[in-house]
């Protein structure tokens, strides 16, 4: 066995002379010569990458749309074309933390994480113990996709650098355009009805026409059962309204430099007392806060909304024909009486964490290679859609899902891990742009157009440290749910808006000014990264 | 003389009580073996891991170990006191433990109403759809809830409106939530709880029915004399164990029923915990606040020992 | 004998009180099955509330369809009779021997099993000691770290303080009978009630128990059901903090849209096997058993 390592070792030091010479000629010291050398299995340039079959172990989370990961045609392929082969261990989502947690804890870690979801401490924790290597390097040495990438896109390398100057983990990037920011819409077929033509530009138009959806029976059912507002949640449903006010999240948020705690900002009261107008005339949802997201979405099969916010009208309203999302205008950016600026929440393109090597891995550079694949537009597509699509036309202009079956992402699932799971790669815009997808074009088109130009992110994405991480913990607990509650208390009225110094006396009692603070400190650190 | 025989007496029955305790260890022997693997599952399974307890007075990170981590002492649960939400978490956790120990007779009332029956398939059939809603998930029970009581479609406010009354939001009215909850958890688990009584019951002496017979016990005389006080022990045995659950409320349930508006009367430890952990993984958190639960538990369970063991036959040690 | 007027009104009272029990559980009971064979979009919407809506056999036919559903009825039967039987092993002599009067230390053991009530390690070392008893992707991780529940050793010591008659035991004694002896040949057979308590107790646990699977199993092919069923179910609402990061829409919907189809048709699937057990162990609860026989 051993023997065999060697032979097969000076066979392939032979073969890959040809590259390395040029860099054995300089002759630093022997200890980063030893370090720099490259492994005998593994080719360079091209596939399969390893010479011989390896094996490596493998944790991700499997999401509950997908197969087996072993069985995937994804995985299958990958391991022809590069002769790694993968152990996989796939805990399903809910108990993928503490699995993951206990495989740090025990000592049981994998070789990789390959849609890890690992969170900022793990990186910052574990990369400093030595656990999870410092990936810099080898992105220099054999990502060459990877290291294109992040040269031309400096702020996603600050934001996956930690606070010690390394890269432990690498990220998502979806730069599609309807995924960046979460709409809101309205009901198209009861604008035609009301014969209504133009959309709300202010919050007093928009109070108008919840109104006309309140009294003008716009579903035409001869009932007084329209909900003129509604949303899955208050996450969804706070996006417009609070950017109509001027503020982009319910939390901290950046202004000129400087951190500010939306909550306590004298838009956010005016933001609340509009809301409470809207709850007092009836125009919003009374099980608001109380119904299931299926429940939401029954009401609106059951064409009982009129304006509502969520990904695409779709999957509310009872369209069949996913073209007919037309037929729905977004309800434009707004603006108020205290707010002349047009803005909107962008959500963050990059997800972290999610593809990250341990020191127990012994092909860290094979390992590098295999995943910097996916930073290139082939292998990007291959992990979204395997083979399964084919052009459409000779110009290739667009082209088509193949699938089984009655849905085409549960057909996807099956064979590449890419539904609801973040993978190491950068989403190839372009190309998936050509999907022949009657919602997705108009999608992109309507986010392009409308909200693009106005969004901007409340808050980069930023490492702490330590010890800031433990404080914001201890901060974030109590005052994330007060201001939820207290919102939800001053919109139904629980809890009169007189009751506004009070509310903001108990935040600042509660630490808020600490927790400003630290997300300053972090800020300016990664501004001046 | 007197004395002396007394004396005598004494030491004979000193001595025969050590020679039966010898005697006793050595006859009682398979009762020592009966004992043995149960008490070892307990010292490896629970004993043993318990060093992990000290992570409660510690900053535990998992990269740091058990015993790497950075000592705190009791700063974890200052920060619980020391919580804008503290005493709502207390006094919900402890209300809704109080509302579920209130109705702690029903599944007893329950059995003794099926142990009345005779055997046949309509008994059967009753037992088991009692038993079934035991089985329904969590999930699809707040599921149903919530749209049972939905103000509009639901069938709880249907019924109200059809006797002419105002629809009432359950869901968002704070004053609401403990019973919802506590009526559905009984309303879950009251066929599956009568069980236990029914096999002591099963257990019940037939002569003692007989004899109340002849002297013409009705059947109500009976239950009363016969048949409570037979399962008696088990009722007391039953309600110790549930005070060692006081602190103790499900969280998943609770986390699905719970929203803002009704935070201030259904928020408890447990979903306290949950959302304080959600950002990270903080054991050292939420294993203070269960030792501090623990506790609370512990006491109690301790007071209903010593009150039943004053009050009826019947304690756990 | 004849029935007095009063236990005759009682008896019938008796009839109303069960029967009123029986609708008040029936009714969700039936909601839950018509709701497996229903649109779900009918029952979110609250137009079913009794009988089946715009009936569909999705669920049903989503859940069978699945190779891996019977992988994990195959793994979770055997799972609860290796795990139902290791637990009484462990639970009913012990329960015994702490029954006894003359067992000398019964009271400390007592407490020593039931103060694990109010502490656990957590966990981390919980996962440490079974990894080191190399039991971690084994059957054992679901069997060994359950082996035995506080609350049934003691109701079960309470049954056997109640059942089995001091006279008994002295007559077996003088009979030169041992313990061991006396335990098979004379309690064992007069245990019919509170075996099948635990059985079905313990039975029902390690059939609904989804958490150690969860945490202790790699390998697929030996997945107990509720794992399988979790994964297709995972309750959406649970989740949907952790979906943030999901930017797939039709991702997202397609699995909401399975989850909401099988909702109610899994938990069927799941609860179905223990509610046809159920009558069977019931013929235990007969009142009396054999204590008078044994007496008389």
């Amino acid at each position: 066995m051993r023997k065999s390592i060697i032979v097969f070792a000076c066979f392939s030091l032979l073969l890959l002379s040809a590259c390395s010479r040029s860099d054995n000629r300089n002759n630093e010291p022997s200890a980063s010569a030893s370090e720099k050398q490259t492994p005998s299995n593994l080719n360079l340039t091209g596939f399969p990458i390893t010479t011989e079959k390896i094996t490596l172990d493998l944790m991700g989370e499997k999401a509950p749309i997908h197969g087996p990961w072993d069985q995937m045609y994804f995985f299958q392929e990958m391991e022809k074309k590069t002769n790694i082969h993968f152990e996989f261990d796939t805990p399903a989502r809910e108990s993928y933390k503490e699995r993951k947690n206990l495989a740090f804890a025990s000592g049981e870690y994998p070789d990789l994480f390959f849609g890890g979801q690992l969170d900022t401490a793990d990186e910052i924790n574990y990369g400093q113990q030595g656990i999870l290597i410092p990936l810099e390097d080898l992105i220099e040495e054999y990502a060459p996709n990877l290291k294109k990438f992040l040269e031309e896109n400096p702020d996603v390398k600050r934001s996956i650098t930690t606070t010690d100057g390394h890269i432990y983990a690498l990220p998502n990037v979806n730069t599609v355009p309807r995924d960046l920011v979460m709409k809101p819409w309205i009901n198209g077929e009861w604008l035609a009805n009301l014969n209504i033509s133009t959309l709300p530009a202010t919050t007093d138009d928009l109070l108008e026409l919840l109104r006309a959806f309140r009294d003008g029976d716009p579903n035409q059912n001869g009932e007084k059962d329209e909900i003129p507002l509604s949303a899955p949640s208050m996450t969804n449903l706070r996006k417009p309204l609070l950017a109509a006010f001027g503020l982009l999240s319910n939390s901290i948020e950046v202004k000129d430099d400087k951190i500010v705690f939306s909550p306590i900002e004298s838009n956010y009261q005016q933001y609340l007392k509009y809301m409470n107008v809207l709850f007092n005339e009836k125009l919003l949802d009374s099980e608001l806060f109380s119904q299931t997201t299926q429940q939401f979405t029954a009401k609106g099969k059951s064409d009982r909304i009129g304006v509502f916010v969520h990904a695409a009208p779709h999957l509310v309203l009872d369209i069949s024909d996913p073209a007919d999302n037309a037929k729905h205008p977004a309800l434009p950016v707004l603006t108020s009486e205290v707010n002349s600026e047009k803005v909107y929440p962008l959500n963050s393109s990059i997800t972290r964490g999610t593809f990250a090597i341990t020191k127990k891995n012994k092909y860290p550079e094979a390992t590098m290679r295999w995943v910097d694949y996916f930073y290139s537009p082939e292998g990007s597509n291959f992990a979204m859609v395997g083979d399964s699509w084919q052009w459409k036309d000779a110009d290739q202009t667009q082209w088509e899902f193949v699938y089984e079956g009655d849905n085409k992402e549960e057909y996807r699932g099956k064979i590449v891990p890419d539904p609801g799971l973040p993978l190491p790669l950068v989403r190839d815009n372009d190309f998936l742009s050509k999907e022949y997808n009657l919602s997705g074009a108009y999608l992109n088109k309507v986010t392009e157009e409308q909200f693009l130009p106005y969004a901007q992110t409340a808050f980069p994405l930023v490492y702490f440290t330590e010890e800031e991480q433990d404080r914001l913990n201890v901060l974030n607990a109590d005052i994330t749910t007060y201001v939820e509650q207290m919102e939800a208390k001053f919109i139904f009225g629980q809890t009169p808006i007189s009751e506004w110094d009070n509310y903001v006396a108990t935040i600042q009692k509660m630490g808020v000014d600490d927790m400003i603070s630290i997300y300053q400190a972090a800020y300016d650190r990664w501004k001046s990264e | 003389m007197n004395q002396l025989a007394t004396e005598a007496s004494l030491a004979m029955s000193m001595e025969n009580r050590k020679r039966r305790r010898r005697g006793r260890l050595r006859k009682n022997w398979h009762l020592y073996a009966f004992v043995l693997p149960t008490v070892l599952y307990f010292l490896v399974f629970h004993y043993f891991p318990a060093y992990g307890l000290v992570i409660a007075f510690k900053n535990y990170k998992v990269s740091e170990g058990i015993w790497g981590s950075a000592w705190t002492g009791f700063e974890h649960f200052e920060r619980f006191f020391d919580s804008y939400y503290f005493w709502d978490l207390i006094r919900n956790t402890m209300g809704i433990n109080i509302y579920q120990l209130a109705l702690f007779p029903i599944p007893v009332i329950v059995a003794l109403a099926f142990n009345e029956l005779s055997n046949g398939w309509y008994k059967r059939f009753l037992q088991t759809v009692t038993y079934a809603p035991h089985f329904i998930s969590t999930v699809v029970i707040c599921g149903m809830i919530i749209s049972f009581l939905n103000p509009s479609s639901g069938i709880v406010n249907q019924i109200i409106a059809g006797f002419g009354g105002e629809p009432i939001s359950f869901l968002t009215e704070p004053g609401w939530f403990k019973t919802i909850f506590v009526v559905s958890g009984e309303w879950q688990r009251f066929g599956w709880g009568a069980i236990l009584y029914l096999a002591a019951l099963a257990g019940v002496d037939p002569q003692l029915h007989e004899a109340a017979k002849i002297d013409g016990a009705t059947r109500l005389q009976r239950i009363r004399n016969v048949n409570i006080p037979s399962i008696m022990p088990t009722i007391v045995i039953m309600f110790i164990l549930n005070m060692g659950d006081f602190m103790t409320v499900g969280f998943e349930k609770i986390y699905l029923l719970q929203n803002e508006l009704n935070l201030k009367t259904s928020d408890v430890i447990q979903t306290y915990v949950y959302r304080s952990g959600l950002l990270q993984a903080q054991y050292s958190f939420s294993a203070a606040i269960g030792l501090f639960n623990s506790l609370i538990n512990l006491f109690m369970l301790v007071m209903a020992n010593r009150l039943a063991k004053r009050f009826s036959q019947t304690s756990l040690w | 004998m004849k029935e007095s007027t009063f236990d005759r009104l009682f008896v019938y009272f008796n009839h109303l009180f069960l029967f009123l029990l029986l609708v008040s559980v029936l009714y969700p009971l039936i909601y839950v099955t018509s709701a497996s064979i229903s649109d779900p979009v009918a029952v979110n919407a609250g137009r079913m509330w009794l009988f089946p809506k715009e009936v569909t056999w999705e669920g049903y036919q989503r859940v069978f369809r699945d190779a891996e559903i019977w992988i994990g009825y195959k793994n979770t039967i055997l799972y609860t009779l290796l795990g139902t039987i290791v637990n009484l092993l462990l639970t009913i002599p012990c329960a015994y021997a702490l029954a006894r009067k003359d067992f000398a230390g019964r009271n400390a053991i007592t407490l020593f099993i039931v103060f694990t009530m109010f502490f656990n390690g957590g966990l981390i070392p919980t996962f440490l000691l079974v990894k080191s008893l190399h039991m971690v992707d084994t059957v054992w991780a679901l069997v060994l770290p359950q082996a035995a529940a506080v609350m049934n050793i003691i109701v079960s010591r309470t049954f056997f303080q109640m059942t089995v008659p001091r006279e008994l035991e002295e007559a077996a004694e003088i009979d030169g009978c041992s313990n061991l002896r006396m335990f098979v040949k004379v309690v064992l057979p007069i245990s019919g009630p509170i075996i099948a308590v635990m059985a079905l107790f313990y039975g029902v646990m390690h059939w609904n128990q989804y958490f150690n699977a969860m945490i202790y199993l790699k390998d697929r092919d030996i997945f107990p059901l509720q794992l399988f069923l979790r994964e297709i179910l995972v309750s959406s609402e649970m989740s949907a903090a952790m979906q943030t990061g999901v930017s797939d829409l039709e991702a997202m919907e397609a699995q909401a849209r399975i989850a909401e189809i099988v909702k109610y048709s899994v938990m069927i699937v799941s609860a179905l096997p223990l509610l046809v057990v159920y009558p069977f162990l019931q013929r235990f609860f007969v009142k009396g058993v054999l204590i008078g026989s044994l007496k008389g």
